[in-house]
């Protein structure tokens, strides 16, 4: 019981860590960025290029595809969103899905179809905890994704971070008071581009890498970020944890096959009962 | 009669152009493929370009249209003169039921839940082995029979679907006419609006989404009569990703656009097979969605509009020429 929810929990920390920079681009800008999953696909893929074809160590390989991540970000901004800044959420929304498209199809032709294995953070012997196994790696991840979380928690105490949440709450009011909703929309795009290119980076040692690796993490980090609510930052880990924890109860006392099935019938009735999700506040909507 | 000229002429040049032609084997499936995505098409239309709520689970329509046909064929040996009404009856139940949670979703959060349940049921048919066969599919379903006629050859499918094609294009185009037509797209316009006119919106969002689910379930009966065998990963996020796709850049709002995009998007891989890169019909696909929706909203059909439109205007410059 308590194997399964820890590895519930770590698998659930890698669901928020995608969710994250969904929620931040999300509660920035009101688009839901579907192509979140590719974009991690495709910076862990250059990061598999750093280290087997220019042959760095991972530890340099690492923060050089996070800095690519970032450029990554600025791209998409500068030639998707901005553009459409004007127009409606339902057309962002499907330039996003165009995005998906656009990225999938590169990444087979310019990184290859076939199943790479991507190195893991550290490799150590499992260790044992009041006999819960543990990998050491998982650990490291979950460790990661709540520091990510506490850095990102303090990151918007900063002015920087106050200017976002400024814009997030109200554009108009934020350009009176001075602030560029330009640059602040910019620079969540390069976060969440670097935050999905760590999610990538953590989530492929798991999954392998191939160019549909993210498709079902992807998934199931939406099923994080509406469980936990789509306008908090504290909703994706929540909800990531309470999903990982669910599926793997689900998993092994009802059905393996089945689990997914579950996470998605699960987001449904939420979004029905309680849009807002577990930690969301409830905003009035404007006419 | 006049009236329908356009329309006849088109209508003849499709029932011709196999007999005209002779295609090949591989191009005739092609061609009934991208009929099925026109009627898939037509009802999305409905849905997305009319009454303004998305869908990016309606794959899962197409699907349980398909193994509805494929269950009823295989086990209880039914004539698709009664699976068809069947198909439509399952799966207006279940577009009600997805209308459900658009009564209090609007946007991304719609998006998301639709996607849900598009990713569930792809699931579904894949692990409710007993009943859809699993990963194996469903083999072996009757072709259609009329008086004695089977509809074997792709050539008499091809006939098959251009008359389900009709009866949709008339439908649908009928539709929008009536006073559902109309409250669907001042819901699209805007609901509040709408709502203070005394439109029922939770009625008519219902009505648009099982129209739609309709559409989708008699399509993939269509498909399983076509190819005799269903399996559950033709119907994924992939499916409904397509179609969505189809009528963004055929023409959103608009019947003519609907058929457009399904024919250009199930046919365009066909003419990059000679092009060394992989997959190069998946690239421009998201490339055209992402142009259509920055340029060209109304699709490819609004590209010849406006250019029908600016032939008219340089018409009557050269007019105004001769006069002065």
């Amino acid at each position: 019981m308590s194997q399964v929810i820890v590895s519930g929990i770590i698998t659930g920390s890698l669901y928020a860590l995608a969710a994250l920079g969904l929620v931040l681009i999300f509660k920035t800008s009101d688009v839901v960025n579907f192509a979140q999953g590719e974009m991690a696909m495709f910076c862990t893929f250059i990061a598999y290029t750093f280290m087997t074809f220019v042959g760095l160590p991972y530890y340099i390989a690492f923060p050089l595809t996070i800095i690519c991540a970032g450029i990554l970000g600025v791209i998409v901004y500068r030639l998707i969103i901005k553009p459409l800044s004007k127009s409606n959420v339902l057309s962002i929304m499907i330039a996003t899905l165009g995005l998906i498209m656009i990225l999938n199809g590169l990444a087979g032709n310019i990184f290859g179809f076939e199943t790479k294995s991507f190195p893991k953070l550290i490799n150590a012997k499992n260790i044992n905890i009041l006999g819960v196994s543990l990998e050491p790696n998982s650990l490291l991840i979950v460790l990661i994704t709540f520091a990510i979380m506490l850095s990102l928690f303090f990151y918007f105490k900063t002015m920087e971070g106050i200017a976002i949440r400024a814009v997030a709450q109200d554009v108009d009011a934020a350009k009176l008071m001075g602030i560029s909703v330009k640059r602040v929309t910019v620079t969540t795009w390069i976060i969440s581009s670097m935050l999905a290119a760590t999610a990538g980076m953590l989530i492929a040692p798991t999954t392998f890498l191939d160019i549909n690796m993210m498709s079902e993490v992807h998934l199931k980090s939406f099923c994080a970020a509406v469980l936990g609510g789509f306008n908090t930052f504290v909703g994706p880990a929540v909800g990531g944890v309470l999903i990982g924890i669910l599926e793997n109860l689900v998993g092994k006392y009802i059905s393996l096959a089945w689990k997914t099935v579950f996470a998605f019938i699960l987001i449904i009735v939420m979004l029905v009962v309680r849009p807002n999700g577990l930690c969301g506040k409830s905003y009035r909507r404007k006419v | 009669m006049k009236k329908y000229m356009k329309q006849v002429i088109i209508l003849a040049i499709f029932i011709l152009l196999p007999l005209v032609f002779n295609f090949n084997r591989s191009f005739m499936t092609l061609l009934n493929m991208a009929g099925i995505y026109v009627v898939i098409a037509i009802g999305f239309n409905i849905l997305l370009g009319y009454a303004g709520q998305i869908s990016l689970g309606h794959a899962a329509f197409v699907g349980i249209g398909a193994y509805t046909t494929a269950i009823l064929s295989t086990k209880c040996n039914l004539s698709f003169i009664l699976i068809i009404p069947i198909v439509i009856l399952i799966s207006g139940i279940l577009g009600f039921i997805l209308g459900l949670p658009a009564l209090r979703l609007q946007g991304n959060y719609l998006a998301i839940a639709t996607l849900g349940f598009g990713v569930a049921f792809s699931h579904i048919f894949m692990e409710w082995e007993s009943v859809t066969g699993g990963f194996s599919g469903i083999k072996g379903i009757n072709p259609p029979n009329l008086f004695g006629y089977q509809f074997k050859t792709r050539l008499s499918m091809y006939y098959f679907i251009l008359f389900f094609i009709v009866v949709s294009i008339i439908f649908a185009k009928n539709l929008i006419k009536t006073k559902t037509g109309r409250a669907l797209m001042a819901i699209r316009d805007s609901e509040y609006a709408a709502m203070s006119l005394g439109i029922d919106v939770a009625k008519y969002k219902t009505i648009a989404f099982l129209i739609s689910a309709i559409y989708a379930g008699v399509a993939g009966s269509l498909y399983a009569f076509l190819f005799r065998q269903v399996y559950p990963n033709t119907f994924d996020v992939g499916m409904s990703l397509n179609i969505l796709a189809m009528i963004v850049i055929g023409g959103i709002a608009s019947i003519e656009g609907s058929v457009v995009g399904a024919l250009f998007i199930t046919l365009i891989p066909e003419f990059l097979k000679n092009i060394k890169v992989q997959n190069a019909s998946f690239i421009l696909t998201g490339l055209l969605l992402i142009l259509c929706v920055m340029y060209f909203p109304y699709g490819l059909v609004d590209i010849y509009r406006r250019f029908k439109v600016w032939l008219k205007k340089k018409a009557a410059v050269k007019d105004e020429g001769v006069k002065v």
